[in-house]
C-alpha cells in the first residue's frame, strides 16, 4: 500500500456525508407517518423502558412488569435519557431514536476504514450497508439493535485494529482492553447476538485449523489464531458471568425452548422463539412476490456479489497462495465464511423441522456487515478500465433506485406492503375510550398486531384487564367487542379478508374514523 | 368396728379408681411404659415396652432437666404441663439410631418443642452430645411447636393454644403435593399454624394455617386454611405416643367422624415427619366449617377469600341424639372466584364473580362409617360478595356460618343441576362428589357460558350419569331452585327442570323432560334400549305410555297439586322436605324391568311400572307407533300416531279416530282434555329469502321466512343457501340445521359476508333427514364493492398531503446523498491510498 493522501484523510465529509444521509433516512422514517408508527420489538422495548424507569431497577419485580431477558443496556440507556431530558418514552421511541440511529454510521465508518484501508472505502461500504433494507429496518426501529450494532462494530474495530498494533504494546493493550469492554457491553445489550458473534469467532478458528491443511493457506501472522482463541475464551467467561451472576433473566430465555436442540440453536444462531414462520411470512407481507424481490434487491445484490468476490478470493488464496491483501481482509474473509455458515445452518435447521417450529433467524444483518466489507474492499480497489462514464452513470442510477426501494422496505411502505406499521391518532383515541369503558373484555382490533403495538407504545398496558385480540376471526372463545377503523377496512380490502363483525352488532362508539361494536347479547349472561 | 367402715372404704376406693380411670380416658387410655435403665445428672435412658413403633423402643433424654423425669418418662411426655428443658431422642427398635429428636425449652414465655428429623436420607437423625447439650447435626428444626402456658391446661385437659412453624417437607395443607418438591428446609418458614381454645376447656374451637410456598402468585394453591367448630364440641384427643401430639397410627390430614387423633404423623421407618393433620375437624362434625382459599389472608387486613369459602356442615334434624351430634345432614359448599381473578376456563380475567354452590342433604340414616347422601343441588351464580365479616383473626368476605343457609336462599341464582341417589350411593364426608357439578364437572364451558363468553351451554358434560344416579338441569333466572315431586314416577325433581337423565341400571337409562306449560317433569323416554322405544307422557290428567308398536292411555284420578318445597335450610324446612320427599330407592328395592311387585312401598323405576302404578283407568290401547311429540306454552300437545292395520284396537274414539278404517298415520292433538285426530299430509315447505344492503367483505343480514304447510314435521331438516356470482360457479354460502314443524312458520336471521362484489343468485335448498330435497325459488341480490386499497388511498390514509410532499422531498434528498457519496468516492481518480501499512 502507498502512503495516504492527507487531504482525503482529513476530509470530514467522508464521514459526515454518510451521517447526513442516515439522518435524512431517519427523518424520513419518522415523518413518513408523522411519528405515528409502531412495531412489535419497539413496543416491547417501550414497555420495558417504562417498567425500568418506574421501578428504578434493571430487573423490575413489580407484578406485571416486563423484563427483557437478553440484556439490559438499551433500557438502561433509554431510562437515563428519559430521566435527564424528561422526554416521554413514546416520543423517545417514535421520534428521537430513528433519527439517532444515524450514530451507527460512525463506528461502521471507522470499522470499514480499517477494513478497506481508506476513507473512500469506508464511505462506499457505509453507503452499501445502509442500503441493506434488513439492516436498515433493525437500526431504524427503536430496539436494542442500534446500540448492539454500534458495539458489534466497535468490537470488530478494536479487534482488527489490534492485529496491527503488536509492535506498539501500549496501544495494543489499550485496544485489547477496549475490545473486552465493548464485548461486555455487547453481551449486556443482547446476549443472543453476542453468542452468534462468539460462534462466528469460534467458526473462524475452526476454518483456520481446517484450511491450514492447504499449504497455500497461510494466515499472514499466526499470532492471530492465538489471539482469537483468547478472545473466545475470555468472552465465554464474560458471557458466563453475565448469564449466571449479573443478569439471570437471560437464563429464562432458554427455558422457552423445550428441547436441547432448540436451546443449542438459540445459543448459537441468534434465534428467538417467534410465532411467525419467516418463510411463509414473505409471501404474505407484500402485495406480490415480485415486489418483495424488488424492495429487497439490495440484499440479493450484496449477497450475490459478496459471495462471488469471496469465492474468487478464496480460490486465489487456496489455489495459488494469493490471499486477500492485508491481515484485516484475510480475517474478514474468514469471518464472512463463519457468518455464512451460521446463516446456512439456521436455514437448514429451520426447513428440516428438527427443531421446534417457529424459530426465526436474524443472521442476515450480521452477515451483511461482513458482506459489505468484502464488496466495498473490492470496489475500493477496482475501477472499470473502459466505459467509465457509462458505468458511473449506470451505477448511480442503480444506487438511486436501490436506495429508494430499500427505504420503502425499511419503512414498510403500505402502498407495496401488506404489513402496515402506521396508525391514526383516532384509533388510539378509540382504544383509550375502550380502556376507560370496558373491563375484563377481549377486544378484536385487527388482523395483526398493528394496533396492539401502537397502544403499547402510546399508552402502555390495560389496567382494566382488557385484552386485545388480533388475527383470529373464529376463535374458540368468541370475542364480543370489535374495533373497526378506516384503516381496518382498507386492510380487509388489501388482504381480501372478511370483517369479523356480524351485521347486527351494536355500534357503541364512533369518532368518525374508528368504531366500536358489541355483539348483541344472546343469553342472560351477556351484555 | 373395722367391718363397719370396710364397705364405705371399698366404695370410696372404687369411686376414686373410676374417676382416675375417667381422667385417664381424657389423657391416655394406653400407657407408654418406659422404664429408666440408666440415669446421670444430665442423661437418662429408658426402654419402652411395648414401644410406640416396635416391641422395644428407646428414649434418651439429655439436659439439665433430666432429674425432673420420674421413673416413667413416658408419663412426662404424655401428660406433663411443662416438659423440662431437655432434648428427647427417640430410637425405634433400640438399634442406637435416633429417628426423631425433640428439643423442649422455654422461648419467650412459650414452651417450645423443636422437632428434628432425618434430612440427608440415611433414616436417622445425626447428633452429638456435649455435656448437657445435644447438638443435632441435621438441618432443622423441621417443625417447632409453641405452647402458650404449657402443654396441658391442667392435669386433665390439653392446652390447645398452639403456634406451629414448619420449615421442611411436611404435608400440612390440602393439595400441597402440588408444590412440595419446591419446599426445602432452608430456615424459611413456609407454613404457620395457629390453634386456639379460647375458653380453655381442652377442646380447640379454631385453627388456621398460613401456607406461603415459594411458587408464582398465579398458582392456585391453598394459602390459607381456616377451620372452625362453632359449637365447641370437638371430640377429646385420643392418646398419642410417645409424645401426646404424635399419633400411634397413620391417618390423612382430615379427621374422621367421632374421633380426634393426635395430629403429628411420623414415618418412623424413614425417620421423617410426614404430616401435621387437623386439630379441628374440617368436615366431620355438624356445626363445623372450613375455608380453603388461594388468596393469602393476613391478620389486621381486610382480605378477599376465594375457592371453598366456606364449606359448612349442618344437622337440621332437630333431634339431639348421637347420630345428629356426630353426622351432618346438610352440607353447603361455596366455591367462588371474584371478578378480575384469572380463570383458566375462559383464559382471561373473570368479568364477574362466579360461584358454584353445592347444596347436599340426606334423609337416609347413617349405617356405616360415613353418611350416604341423597340429594344435591349444584347451583351456578354471579353474586358479588362485597360485605366483609370476621373469620377468626381475619376479616374476609366469607358468609358467616349461621347466616349461610338463609343467604343461599335469598340470592339470584342462574342455573343448576340436581342429582338424586337411586342406588347404594357413596359414603363420603363431602357429599355426592363430582357428579354433575354445574361448573367444575362442566369445565370449561360452564364458566364460559356463565360469564357470557359463549352463547350456548354445549352438552357433553351432562349426557351421561353413573348407574344409580339421576341428574337434572334447569335454568333459574334469578331465583332459588325449588323441588317438586312427580306423582307419576314418585321422585323428587327440580322444579322447572329442562331435562334429566336417570341411569337405572346397565342398559336401561331414562331421559326425561318438561313441557313448557308444566312446572315439574312430565315426559320420560327410555334411551338405553332402542328396540322397545318406551315413552311416557303425563298430559293434564292423562297418562300415555307407548312402546315401539303399542300405545296405552290412562285417565288419571284427579289428584293433588304438585308438591313443591325448598331445599332444607333450617329445622322446619328439613322436616318439611323429609315429609314431602319419598325415601330414595336403592337398586335392590327398585322394580327393574321385567319384574313386578305388589309391594306398594317400592318406588317404580321403569316406565311400565310407573304407568301401571298410576292411579286411573285405562281408556285406550292400540297397536300403533307414536312419534314427534311436542307441546307448547298454551298446553297443547301433539304427536304422530301410525296405526297398525288389521290389529285389534281399543278406545279409538278417545283419540278421535274413526273405527271404520283406522289404519294410516294421524296427527293427534290434545288440549283441554280432548284428543283430536287429523290424517297426516306430507311436509310442504316454502321459503322466502331477503337481504339487507350487502357490501363485499362485510357481514350482511339474510332473512329466511320458512313455513311448513303439511301435517308432517321436519324435525331435523337442513337448509342450504347456494350462491352463484355473476362470473363464477355456485358455492355453498351457508347451511343450518333446523326443525320445521308442521303448520308452523319460523324466521331465520343469518349473517353472510360476500367474498366478491357484483350480482349474485341465491338459491335455498331444504333437505330432510330422510334425504328428501326441496329446491326453492332463488333470489337475485347485488353486492357493493369494498373501498379499494390502492396506493393513492393508502398514501392519503397514512399521511397528510403536506407531509407527503415533505417525505417525497426527503426520499429524493437521501437518494441524492447516497448517489453522490457513493459515486464521488468510487470514481476518484487514481488508486485509493491506505492509511498505515499492514
Amino acid at each position: 500500500m502507498i502512503q495516504t493522501n492527507r487531504a482525503s484523510h482529513q476530509n470530514p465529509w467522508l464521514w459526515f456525508g454518510p451521517l447526513l444521509f442516515m439522518i435524512v433516512v431517519g427523518a424520513y422514517f419518522v415523518f413518513r407517518y408523522q411519528g405515528h408508527w409502531a412495531e412489535t420489538d419497539s413496543a416491547v422495548f417501550t414497555r420495558v423502558i417504562r417498567d425500568v424507569s418506574q421501578a428504578g431497577r434493571l430487573i423490575p419485580t413489580e407484578e406485571g412488569s416486563l423484563v427483557y431477558p437478553n440484556g439490559y443496556s438499551f433500557q438502561a440507556i433509554s431510562a437515563f435519557i428519559v430521566a435527564i431530558t424528561g422526554l416521554e418514552v413514546r416520543a423517545l421511541q417514535q421520534l428521537v431514536y430513528p433519527i439517532l440511529s444515524a450514530l451507527v454510521i460512525l463506528p461502521a465508518w471507522i470499522l470499514y476504514r480499517e477494513v478497506t484501508g481508506s476513507g473512500r472505502g469506508a464511505v462506499i461500504a457505509t453507503i452499501l450497508l445502509f442500503m441493506q433494507p434488513e439492516f436498515l429496518f433493525v437500526i431504524l426501529r427503536s430496539s436494542h439493535e442500534k446500540f448492539t450494532r454500534i458495539l458489534m462494530f466497535l468490537c470488530l474495530f478494536f479487534l482488527v485494529r489490534s492485529f496491527r498494533l503488536t509492535h506498539r504494546p501500549g496501544l495494543f493493550a489499550t485496544m485489547i482492553a477496549l475490545f473486552y469492554l465493548a464485548t461486555y457491553a455487547f453481551i449486556a445489550s443482547n446476549s443472543l447476538l453476542a453468542h452468534s458473534f462468539l460462534f462466528a469467532i469460534a467458526s473462524t478458528l475452526g476454518f483456520v485449523a481446517l484450511l491450514n491443511r492447504f499449504s497455500s493457506f497461510k494466515l499472514q501472522q499466526s499470532h492471530i489464531t492465538a489471539r482469537l482463541a483468547y478472545v473466545l475464551i475470555i468472552s465465554i467467561v464474560l458471557n458466563y458471568l453475565f448469564m449466571f451472576y449479573l443478569y439471570p433473566p437471560v437464563q429464562h430465555q432458554f427455558g422457552v425452548f423445550t428441547d436441547t436442540w432448540s436451546r443449542l440453536a438459540a445459543l448459537l444462531f441468534d434465534v428467538q422463539a417467534d410465532s411467525v414462520n419467516p418463510y411463509t411470512y414473505v409471501g404474505g407481507a407484500w402485495i406480490n412476490l415480485w415486489v418483495y424481490f424488488l424492495v429487497s434487491i439490495a440484499n440479493w445484490i450484496i449477497l450475490g456479489a459478496s459471495f462471488m468476490i469471496w469465492a474468487v478470493q478464496g480460490w486465489r488464496w487456496l489455489r495459488y497462495g494469493r490471499p486477500p491483501q492485508g491481515l484485516t481482509r484475510q480475517f474478514i474473509w474468514l469471518l464472512y465464511a463463519a457468518f455464512a455458515l451460521q446463516g446456512g445452518l439456521s436455514i437448514i435447521v429451520d426447513l428440516s423441522g428438527s427443531l421446534a417450529s417457529n424459530i426465526q433467524h436474524r443472521i442476515f444483518p450480521s452477515f451483511s456487515i461482513l458482506a459489505v466489507a468484502i464488496v466495498a474492499s473490492a470496489l475500493a480497489d477496482w475501477r472499470p478500465q473502459r466505459h467509465q462514464r457509462l458505468v458511473q452513470w449506470s451505477s448511480a442510477a442503480v444506487i438511486s433506485i436501490v436506495v429508494c426501494l430499500s427505504v420503502l422496505k425499511a419503512t414498510v411502505e403500505p402502498a407495496v406492503g401488506n404489513k402496515w406499521m402506521f396508525y391514526q391518532p383516532e384509533e388510539i383515541i378509540a382504544l383509550t375510550w375502550s380502556e376507560n369503558h370496558l373491563q375484563q373484555t377481549q377486544l378484536w382490533i385487527e388482523y395483526d398486531e398493528r394496533l396492539s403495538v401502537a397502544w403499547a407504545t402510546s399508552i402502555d398496558r390495560s389496567v382494566q384487564q382488557n385484552r386485545m385480540r388480533v388475527g383470529v376471526t373464529e376463535p374458540t372463545l368468541p370475542i364480543r367487542s370489535f374495533l373497526l377503523t378506516d384503516i381496518t377496512r382498507l386492510r380487509s380490502s388489501r388482504l381480501e379478508q372478511p370483517l369479523p363483525i356480524p351485521y347486527d352488532a351494536q355500534r357503541v362508539y364512533d369518532n368518525g374514523s374508528a368504531e366500536l361494536y358489541r355483539l348483541r347479547p344472546r343469553t342472560p349472561f351477556q351484555k | 368396728m373395722l367391718s363397719k367402715f370396710l364397705f364405705p372404704l371399698i366404695m370410696l376406693g372404687f369411686l376414686i379408681a373410676t374417676s382416675l380411670a375417667e381422667t385417664r380416658i381424657v389423657l391416655a387410655s394406653q400407657e407408654t411404659a418406659c422404664i429408666v435403665q440408666q440415669r446421670t445428672h444430665s442423661t437418662l435412658t429408658a426402654l419402652c415396652q411395648p414401644g410406640w413403633f416396635s416391641a422395644t423402643d428407646r428414649i434418651q433424654i439429655v439436659g439439665s432437666g433430666v432429674m425432673q423425669y420420674g421413673e416413667n418418662p413416658g408419663d412426662v411426655l404424655q401428660r406433663a404441663k411443662s416438659i423440662p428443658n431437655t432434648t428427647v431422642l427417640f430410637d425405634t427398635g433400640n438399634d442406637q439410631h435416633i429417628e426423631l429428636a425433640i428439643s423442649f425449652s422455654l422461648v419467650e414465655n412459650y414452651l417450645a418443642a423443636a422437632i428434628f428429623d432425618d434430612q440427608n436420607g440415611d433414616r436417622k437423625v445425626a447428633y452429638q452430645i456435649e455435656g448437657e447439650q445435644v447438638q443435632i447435626l441435621e438441618p432443622g428444626p423441621t417443625m417447632t411447636i409453641y405452647g402458650h402456658d404449657g402443654w396441658l391446661e391442667d392435669q386433665d385437659l390439653f392446652n390447645w393454644n398452639l403456634d406451629i412453624e414448619i420449615d421442611g417437607q411436611v404435608s400440612s395443607t390440602m393439595l400441597d403435593e402440588i408444590y412440595m418438591d419446591r419446599i426445602a428446609l432452608d430456615s424459611t418458614i413456609h407454613t404457620r399454624i395457629y390453634v386456639r381454645d379460647n375458653n380453655r376447656n381442652g377442646l380447640p374451637e379454631i385453627e388456621w394455617r398460613k401456607s406461603r410456598p415459594n411458587v408464582p402468585s398465579s398458582w392456585n394453591v391453598i394459602r390459607t386454611t381456616v377451620i372452625v367448630n362453632t359449637e365447641d364440641d370437638e371430640f377429646p384427643l385420643e392418646p398419642g405416643r410417645p409424645w401426646y401430639l404424635i399419633s400411634p397410627e397413620r391417618w390423612q390430614l382430615t379427621k374422621n367422624y367421632g374421633t380426634s387423633k393426635p395430629p403429628l404423623i411420623v414415618d418412623w421407618a424413614e425417620a421423617r415427619i410426614e404430616l401435621l393433620n387437623e386439630f379441628v375437624a374440617s368436615r366431620t362434625n355438624p356445626g363445623n366449617f372450613f375455608v380453603y382459599t388461594f388468596h393469602p389472608l393476613e391478620e389486621g387486613v381486610v382480605s378477599k377469600s376465594n375457592w371453598e369459602d366456606p364449606f359448612a356442615f349442618y344437622n337440621f334434624s332437630g333431634i339431639n341424639d348421637e347420630e345428629s351430634r356426630t353426622y351432618p345432614n346438610v352440607l353447603i359448599r361455596i366455591a367462588h372466584f371474584h371478578q378480575g381473578e384469572f380463570s383458566d376456563d375462559i383464559n382471561d380475567h373473570l368479568p364477574t364473580s362466579v360461584q358454584q354452590i353445592d347444596y347436599t342433604w340426606r334423609f337416609t340414616p347413617v349405617t356405616a362409617s360415613a353418611p350416604i347422601w341423597d340429594y344435591r343441588l349444584s347451583i351456578a351464580g354471579r353474586v358479588s360478595i362485597t360485605e366483609t365479616y370476621p373469620l377468626g383473626p381475619f376479616t374476609t368476605n366469607t358468609i358467616p356460618f349461621s347466616k349461610l343457609p338463609a343467604w343461599v336462599m335469598q340470592q339470584p341464582w342462574d342455573y343448576t343441576t340436581f342429582v338424586a341417589r337411586e342406588g347404594p350411593g357413596i359414603q363420603n364426608t363431602e357429599g355426592i362428589g363430582a357428579i354433575w357439578t354445574i361448573l367444575e364437572s362442566a369445565r370449561p364451558t360452564g364458566t364460559q357460558f356463565l360469564t357470557g363468553r359463549i352463547d350456548e351451554f354445549t352438552s357433553g358434560h351432562f349426557d351421561e350419569i353413573p348407574v344409580g344416579w339421576r341428574g337434572e338441569f334447569g335454568m333459574l333466572g334469578g331465583v332459588i331452585p325449588e323441588l317438586c315431586v312427580s306423582l307419576i314416577d314418585q321422585r323428587v325433581h327440580l322444579l322447572q327442570a329442562e331435562f334429566g337423565l336417570w341411569a337405572v341400571d346397565d342398559g336401561y337409562t331414562i331421559s326425561y323432560y318438561r313441557d313448557p306449560n308444566s312446572s315439574c317433569i312430565n315426559r320420560w323416554q327410555v334411551i338405553g334400549d332402542q328396540s322397545k322405544k318406551e315413552q311416557l307422557f303425563h298430559i293434564e290428567n292423562h297418562l300415555v305410555y307407548s312402546t315401539s308398536d303399542q300405545i296405552f292411555v290412562k285417565q288419571l284420578v284427579p289428584g293433588t297439586n304438585t308438591i313443591t318445597f325448598l331445599p332444607p335450610h333450617n329445622i322446619a324446612s328439613w322436616q318439611e322436605a323429609r315429609a314431602s320427599a319419598p325415601t330414595p330407592s336403592q337398586s335392590e328395592n327398585c322394580v327393574t324391568r321385567g319384574s313386578t311387585s305388589d309391594d306398594q312401598s317400592l318406588l317404580p323405576c321403569t316406565l311400565k311400572s310407573m304407568f301401571d302404578l298410576a292411579d286411573g283407568r285405562l281408556i285406550s290401547a292400540m297397536y300403533a307407533k307414536m312419534s314427534n311429540y311436542r307441546a307448547d306454552q298454551a298446553g297443547r300437545a301433539s304427536f304422530t300416531l301410525e296405526i297398525t292395520p288389521g290389529s285389534h284396537h281399543r278406545g279409538l274414539e278417545v283419540m278421535g279416530i274413526s273405527k271404520i278404517d283406522p289404519s294410516g298415520s294421524y296427527r293427534i292433538t290434545f288440549q283441554d282434555g280432548i284428543f283430536k285426530a287429523q290424517k297426516i299430509t306430507p311436509p310442504n315447505p316454502s321459503v322466502t329469502l331477503s337481504t339487507t344492503e350487502l357490501t363485499q367483505y362485510e357481514a350482511g343480514a339474510m332473512t329466511l321466512h320458512l313455513h311448513n304447510d303439511g301435517l308432517t314435521d321436519l324435525p331435523a331438516a337442513t337448509i342450504e343457501i347456494w350462491g352463484t356470482p355473476e362470473s363464477g360457479s355456485a358455492m355453498l354460502v351457508m347451511t343450518r340445521t333446523l326443525a320445521l314443524l308442521s303448520q308452523q312458520s319460523q324466521d331465520l336471521l343469518l349473517s353472510w359476508t360476500p367474498p366478491m362484489a357484483g350480482d349474485w343468485t341465491l338459491m335455498p335448498i331444504l333437505r330432510s333427514s330422510g334425504n328428501e330435497v326441496w329446491e326453492l325459488p332463488s333470489t337475485r341480490v347485488s353486492v357493493q364493492p369494498t373501498e379499494a386499497s390502492d396506493p393513492l388511498t393508502l398514501l392519503k390514509a397514512s399521511s397528510t398531503a403536506a407531509m407527503l410532499g415533505f417525505t417525497l422531498v426527503g426520499l429524493l434528498g437521501l437518494t441524492i446523498l447516497a448517489v453522490f457519496a457513493f459515486a464521488s468516492q468510487w470514481s476518484r481518480r487514481g488508486l485509493e491510498q491506505c492509511d498505515d501499512p499492514d
